[in-house]
């Protein structure tokens, strides 16, 4: 009797892993936000900003990948498509080309949406491979997305083919329209790029809290788990096909997202803009930075845009910098840049309920 | 074990069907093919509630995959395994931990990469709650169910020394150490019954005593039945009620610990036929 509540004292007092978890999220994802507020307000040109634009939009990309291959080990070479689905819809549904102008705000997840049913339509028998035939059949996907977009101008013109879709819409907030005109707030001003900066960033700090608090929960262990052993992780009563299905539609979500930013940032979309070797850049981050880290998704995606506009003025020599450096990251440093460790706050969690535990009895 | 394999056709033996009745766990008349070589030919077992029955014989005789048949990790070709009373033949791996039949491995199978609390707590995805959207907003009962999970694994990682190195990386501790965590991972997800996978294999003298009582433990702890399989008779005499005997994928006898291990046959099986000039 004594021993029942105390149990139950106890578990008042302990807590909540889960609300460790949410804190922990909520403060990393929060320092990105700081992180870019500083970016913004020390950027010395517009020209820094769109670098940095861009590089907020790769990180929301290999934060989704990472999910995947990260996470759940899934290779996934056509990464890129679900990015391409979701500019797409928002290219076709929001600019002149067929005269559909629906809300920005409601095609952000109505492009999650597209990307994350095309994921379960490509997932559902992808996923029945494993390893290399896995990567070859993710890699036909994005070639077949890549035609489609080339391809449906006939017999009805559906994607405009390679000429693309131009003249997309802008987000609208009531009736002032982001990235139209300059804005000043006082002293502050935010130029038409800024504006577009701060939308990514809202993005990429959402998709972060998102990735690091699925990665701490029930799916991502079962998902870390299976990449370890099927077998055991089935035998603990997961389904392996959910498990693996929904980290392959999670990623595709975050991509479809990003891929609607996008298109409304550019106001054009191309279908060379999701070629393969997108695919392979967006891997590339995930490597370099730690395979399995989240943080290192965004520093794989800072290293793999920046290095080669740094390397700008070297011109021909570019390339070959970029792939010396790349070599020898991945020679030093083979976890990637950041490794991914076991957080704190997982740790703490049962710390704090076995020394309880040991004070009682 | 109590009646089986009084046949030896590998048909599907009206007698074993009346006596597996009742049980917790039954099968009746498995059969598994590779290719040409029948790896289990018409075995039986009924493993009533709270005890422990041992399944033995020699290297090859088919005992790890009688095993993964009950478990759901390799797919029967002939014959019905019960749980409860409920056909579960048909169902995956994934659905029988669900109802409550879990596994350990003979060649450990931890996540090395994640520390022993989450492994028991990957042990107790049915327990505990939330998908994608429940593992991003926590609703939904997700961090209550998430908080009684932790304290249930703690506790089953205490009652099986476990609790300092909770936070260690599964892939970091000793031998014997991954064996406890292996049970520990099966255990707090209170399963009705535990296939146990050789959890003797590659311990010491010590450690061995310790998992014997372990072993002889579990029932009334946990309320659970034990299916062992293994090679040491030390383990499987000290521990089961019952034994079964297979060679060669077929049953060879079963029965009391002691008559079995002294049966002629048994003894011929293990250690060869004496040649008799």
């Amino acid at each position: 009797m004594t021993a029942l509540m105390e149990g139950r004292e106890a578990k008042t007092r302990l807590p909540s892993p889960d609300a460790a978890s949410r804190r922990s999220a909520a403060k990393q994802a929060g320092i990105l936000a700081i992180v870019c507020a500083l970016v913004l307000l020390a950027a010395p040109s517009d020209y820094t900003v769109r670098i940095a634009t861009m590089i907020l939009i790769y990180a929301a990309l290999a934060m989704g990948l990472n999910v995947v291959v990260g996470l759940a080990g899934l290779l996934d070479l056509g990464f890129i498509a679900f990015f391409g689905v979701g500019a797409y819809s928002y290219a076709l549904l929001a600019s002149n080309l067929h005269d559909i102008h629906i809300n920005f705000w409601l095609m952000v997840p109505v492009g999650m949406l597209a990307a994350a049913l095309l994921g379960v339509v490509v997932g559902l028998p992808a996923l029945r491979t494993h390893g290399d035939y896995l990567a070859i059949v993710t890699l036909g996907f994005g070639e077949i997305v890549f035609i489609l977009l080339v391809n449906l101008d006939r017999p009805i013109n559906i994607t405009n083919g390679p000429q693309g879709v131009l003249g997309i819409d802008l987000p609208a907030v009531g009736g002032w329209q982001i990235g139209r005109e300059d804005v000043y707030l006082g002293p502050i001003g935010l130029t038409t790029t800024m504006q577009f900066f701060v939308l990514a960033a809202l993005y990429t700090a959402g998709v972060m809290y998102c990735a690091l608090r699925l990665r701490d929960a029930r799916l991502g262990r079962a998902w870390r788990a299976m990449q370890e052993s099927e077998a055991a992780t089935s035998s603990c009563g997961v389904s392996i096909v959910r498990a693996k299905l929904s980290a392959f539609v999670f990623g595709a979500s975050v991509a479809g997202g990003a891929g609607v930013l996008t298109a409304a940032w550019y106001g054009s979309v191309f279908p060379d803009s999701f070629l393969f070797s997108e695919s392979i850049k967006v891997l590339a981050m995930v490597v370099l930075g730690g395979i399995g880290s989240v943080w290192g998704a965004l520093a794989g995606a800072v290293v793999l845009v920046f290095m080669p506009e740094l390397l700008r003025e070297f011109d021909q020599y570019r390339l070959l910098i970029f792939g010396l450096v790349l070599v020898l990251v991945m020679r030093l440093r083979p976890q990637g840049l950041f490794a991914s460790g076991t957080p704190r706050v997982r740790r703490w969690t049962l710390r704090r309920s076995t020394t309880r535990r040991g004070g009682s009895s | 074990m109590t009646a089986t394999a009084q046949r030896m056709d590998g048909g599907t033996g009206v007698l074993a069907a009346e006596s597996t009745a009742g049980h917790l766990l039954s099968a009746t008349g498995l059969v598994k093919r590779f290719g040409g070589l029948i790896a289990v030919d018409g075995v039986d077992l009924a493993v009533p509630a709270n005890d422990i029955v041992g399944i033995i014989g020699p290297n090859g005789a088919g005992k790890t995959t009688l095993l993964n048949m009950l478990s759901g990790a390799l797919a029967v070709d002939e014959g019905t395994i019960r749980l409860d009373g409920v056909d579960i033949t048909q169902r995956n791996a994934a659905s029988r931990a669900a109802l409550g039949l879990r596994r350990t491995f003979q060649n450990i199978r931890l996540f090395g990469g994640m520390t022993v609390l989450e492994n028991v707590l990957v042990g107790m995805h049915v327990q505990t709650r939330g998908w994608i959207a429940g593992g991003i907003i926590g609703g939904w009962g997700v961090a209550r169910a998430e908080r009684a999970a932790v304290e249930t694994a703690a506790t089953v990682l205490t009652t099986l020394g476990l609790e300092s190195c909770a936070n260690s990386l599964a892939g970091s501790l000793s031998y014997g150490q991954q064996r406890r965590v292996e049970i520990a991972r099966a255990l707090a997800s209170s399963p009705r019954v535990l296939l146990l996978d050789e959890p003797a294999a590659g311990l010491n003298s010590a450690e061995k005593r310790e998992a014997t009582e372990l072993i002889c433990s579990l029932p009334e702890r946990y309320g659970l039945s034990v299916v062992l399989v293994e090679h040491d008779m030390d383990l499987v005499s000290d521990t089961c009620s019952a034994i079964s005997v297979i060679e060669y994928g077929r049953p060879l006898c079963d029965g009391r610990p002691a008559e079995v291990l002294n049966d002629q046959r048994v003894i011929d099986a293990y250690l060869g036929t004496a040649v008799v000039r």
